[in-house]
C-alpha cells in the first residue's frame, strides 16, 4: 500500500508522530491501534508486529 | 452504572484543547496583576500583601493545571502515555526535593516556603519532562 505516514495517521486516528515512532521502534501501540492496522493493510496483528528478544 | 472496565480502558478525561489558551490568560493574569502591583506603589499592609500572594499563586497554578489537563491537537494514545510517565516523574520529583531540601536545610527559601512553591515547581517539572518527551517521540 502507497501511503504517507500522514494519511495512516488519519486513517487510524492518531498522529503522523506516532505512526513515525511505531515505524522507528520506539514506541509499542495498544492492542486497539495495532488491530486497526491490520484491518488497514488486512493482515494479521502477528504479520505486521513481532516480539523482540528482550520481550 | 458505569463497568469497572470503563475506568481501565477509558482514557483520562481531559479539559478541551481551547483550555491551554485560558491557561495561558490565567499565568498572564497572574503576572500582569503582580507587575501592576509593584508598579502601582501601593502601600500593602502585611496581611494584604499574603493575600495578594495567594491570589497570584493561585491564579499561577490554575493556569498551570488547565494547559497541563487539557487535550493536545493531537491528542492520542502516546500524548497520553508520555503525559502519565510525565505526572509520574512530577510526583517522584517533588516528593525527593521534599527530602533532599529538607535534608540540607534549604526549605526556608522564599519559593519553596510553602505548598505553591511546591505545586509550581512540580508543575514545571511535569511540563519539562511532557514537553521534552512529546519533541523526542
Amino acid at each position: 500500500m502507497n501511503i504517507t505516514q500522514q494519511e495512516l495517521a488519519d486513517k487510524v486516528g492518531v498522529s503522523r508522530q506516532t505512526i513515525n515512532s511505531i515505524e522507528s521502534n520506539r514506541y509499542i501501540p495498544s492492542t486497539t491501534l495495532a488491530i486497526k492496522l491490520s484491518n488497514l493493510f488486512d493482515k494479521t496483528v502477528n504479520e505486521i508486529f513481532e516480539l523482540e528478544e528482550w520481550d | 452504572m458505569p463497568k469497572v472496565t470503563d475506568y481501565f480502558n477509558k482514557p483520562l478525561n481531559l479539559l478541551p484543547n481551547y483550555f491551554k489558551k485560558i491557561g495561558l490568560g490565567f499565568i498572564l493574569a497572574s503576572v500582569v496583576f503582580v507587575v501592576s502591583v509593584k508598579i502601582s506603589g501601593i502601600h500593602l499592609t502585611v496581611e494584604k500583601k499574603e493575600m495578594m500572594k495567594t491570589i497570584f499563586w493561585d491564579i499561577l497554578i490554575i493556569g498551570m493545571l488547565f494547559i497541563a489537563f487539557s487535550k493536545e491537537k493531537d491528542e492520542d494514545e502516546l500524548t497520553m502515555l508520555i503525559r502519565m510517565k510525565a505526572l509520574a516523574s512530577a510526583f517522584v520529583y517533588i516528593v525527593i526535593f521534599k527530602i533532599v531540601s529538607d535534608v540540607f536545610g534549604i526549605i526556608d527559601h522564599e519559593l519553596i516556603e510553602n505548598m505553591n512553591g511546591y505545586f509550581f515547581q512540580m508543575m514545571m517539572w511535569y511540563f519539562f519532562v511532557y514537553y521534552s518527551a512529546k519533541l523526542l517521540r
